[in-house]
């Protein structure tokens, strides 16, 4: 069986192991009978239903995704400049070793609640992915300049390609795709933090704030549908994501 | 070229000390040497990649410093097609790139990324674009020693051809005692450790009258300067 087919029956495999959870969840919500503890599947769905035919619904979404899109591009940008720096230079990469090491070691709650009493309400959830998803792209940048092929970085010095056609064509393509592993990391990443921020600031908007509120007053049925309308975006930004690699690397000069 | 006192050392391991060579211009001198005596390093240091610890390169007043260089490995970008691996050398002059493929029997190839490409062609590639890049020095480390008997006399017949149209100096380090016979000017022979020449043959026969009879004998000193 090639490839392709083989794909195609492990993709049943994983429709069943859906159901099958389903299945238990659905065994599980009947025998205890207390939809504040555990909603059924339908409850669940209906409360989905809900979400997304009310007014709030694309503003909380909004608020989350213009968060996320804010501190991807800040992360992506400072994490890629920082870490083709500390690839070129030791001295860089001796100072900025400390602040990486801190914040990689720091947890998640202790940023967010140090962000909040620094910051207030709004930055707290950009500060908080920036903290936690920089050393991400940090080091996958940094590892990627220097693996950068030392046998094709001599044949450059002979040809005479230098400066920008050195980074056009070999420094830029050679990086790109630990830069892009990098970035689909801190995407994934990144969603988890903006929204444990946005359940500790409680924002105007955005899908961690209608978490907390209907945890607050026991709604456990919307808490379950809003984590699945995060599950499913999630989902759909890792394959958009997939998706413009999957363009990226089919065009040289990436392939 | 002329090469004067050249000294190198890695660590406590003297590679070459005091080392002079005299480079035959617009010649093929092959440079013929136990694996480790230093070959490649004087190649490196000869192209930049490698500082001395002393001595001088003098290049000949006609050489304009650039260097072309014919490595183990072909080196070629594998983003780029063999079209643009070539023009890359001439400043995108994708004519010329094609020109040159076409020279070396790529014609129908230019398209191709390296991943695509058999090792010979890729060598072929690699071959067009030290043609390619106007420098009159062309430095080879043994471009062919992975590649098949008759796919290497393929690639020495290509290799002869490019070089008569611009008779560019050649220093070319191998391990092939007959490839050296049929195609240098001069052979050098070498042996470590500190570097040092054992001996230096003078092929007085035409390039296009010799075979591997009329060559045997300077093969047979040749092979006794090498063994000692």
């Amino acid at each position: 069986m090639n490839h392709e087919g083989r794909r195609t029956r492990y993709g049943y495999v994983s429709v069943v192991s859906c159901l099958a959870i389903m299945l238990v969840w659905w065994i599980a919500a009947v025998a205890l009978d207390a939809p504040i503890i555990l909603p059924a599947p339908d409850e669940v769905l209906r409360a989905t239903i809900g979400l997304l035919g009310s007014k709030a619904f694309l503003s909380n979404v909004g608020g989350t995704m213009l968060r996320l899109l804010y501190s991807f591009v800040l992360i992506t940008l400072c994490g890629t400049l920082c870490g083709i720096l500390a690839g070129r230079f030791i001295a860089f990469r001796r100072a900025i070793a400390p602040l990486v090491a801190l914040f990689k070691a720091t947890p998640v709650m202790s940023v967010i609640l140090l962000a909040f009493i620094w910051l207030g309400t709004s930055d707290v959830p950009v500060f908080s992915a920036f903290l936690m998803a920089f050393p991400v792209m940090f080091v996958q940048t940094m590892d990627a300049y220097s693996n950068i092929d030392e046998k094709l970085w001599q044949m450059c010095t002979v040809y005479g390609i230098k400066g920008h056609r050195r980074l056009k064509y070999l420094i830029i393509p050679s990086m790109m795709p630990q830069i892009l592993t990098g970035a689909r990391q801190t995407l994934s990443m990144i969603w988890k933090v903006v929204i444990a921020a946005e359940v500790i600031v409680l924002p105007k908007y955005g899908i961690g704030r209608s978490l907390q509120l209907a945890q607050i007053q026991l709604e456990t049925n919307v808490v379950l549908a809003w984590t699945i309308v995060a599950v499913l975006l999630t989902a759909l930004g890792d394959a958009t994501f997939d998706l413009l690699i999957g363009r990226i690397s089919k065009r040289s000069p990436l392939r | 070229m002329k090469i004067e006192n050249l000294g190198k050392a890695f660590g406590s391991n003297s590679v070459m000390k005091s080392f002079s060579l005299d480079v035959q211009p617009h010649g093929i001198t092959c440079l013929i040497g136990p694996s480790g005596c230093g070959k490649t390093t004087l190649l490196n240091i000869i192209a930049g990649m490698l500082p001395p610890d002393s001595g001088t390169i003098a290049r000949d007043a006609d050489e304009n410093g650039s260097i072309s260089y014919l490595f183990q490995e072909p080196r070629l970008l594998p983003w780029l097609t063999a079209l643009e691996n070539v023009a890359l050398v001439l400043e995108g002059d994708a004519a010329a790139a094609r020109k040159m493929l076409n020279a070396v029997g790529l014609e129908d190839s230019l398209e191709k990324y390296p991943g695509e490409l058999s090792g010979g062609m890729r060598q072929r590639v690699s071959m067009a674009r030290a043609f390619s890049y106007p420098s009159k020095l062309l430095l080879m480390d043994e471009p062919f020693q992975n590649l098949d008997t008759k796919l290497k006399s393929d690639l020495l017949k290509v290799f002869v051809e490019l070089w008569k149209q611009d008779g560019r100096t050649v220093l070319w380090v191998t391990h092939d005692i007959t490839e050296a016979c049929l195609v240098a000017d001069t052979i050098v022979c070498l042996s470590g450790k500190p570097m040092k020449i054992d001996g230096s043959f003078h092929i007085g026969i035409p390039r296009n009258e010799r075979t591997l009879e009329n060559t045997a004998t300077i093969q047979a000193k040749i092979y006794r300067t090498l063994i000692g």
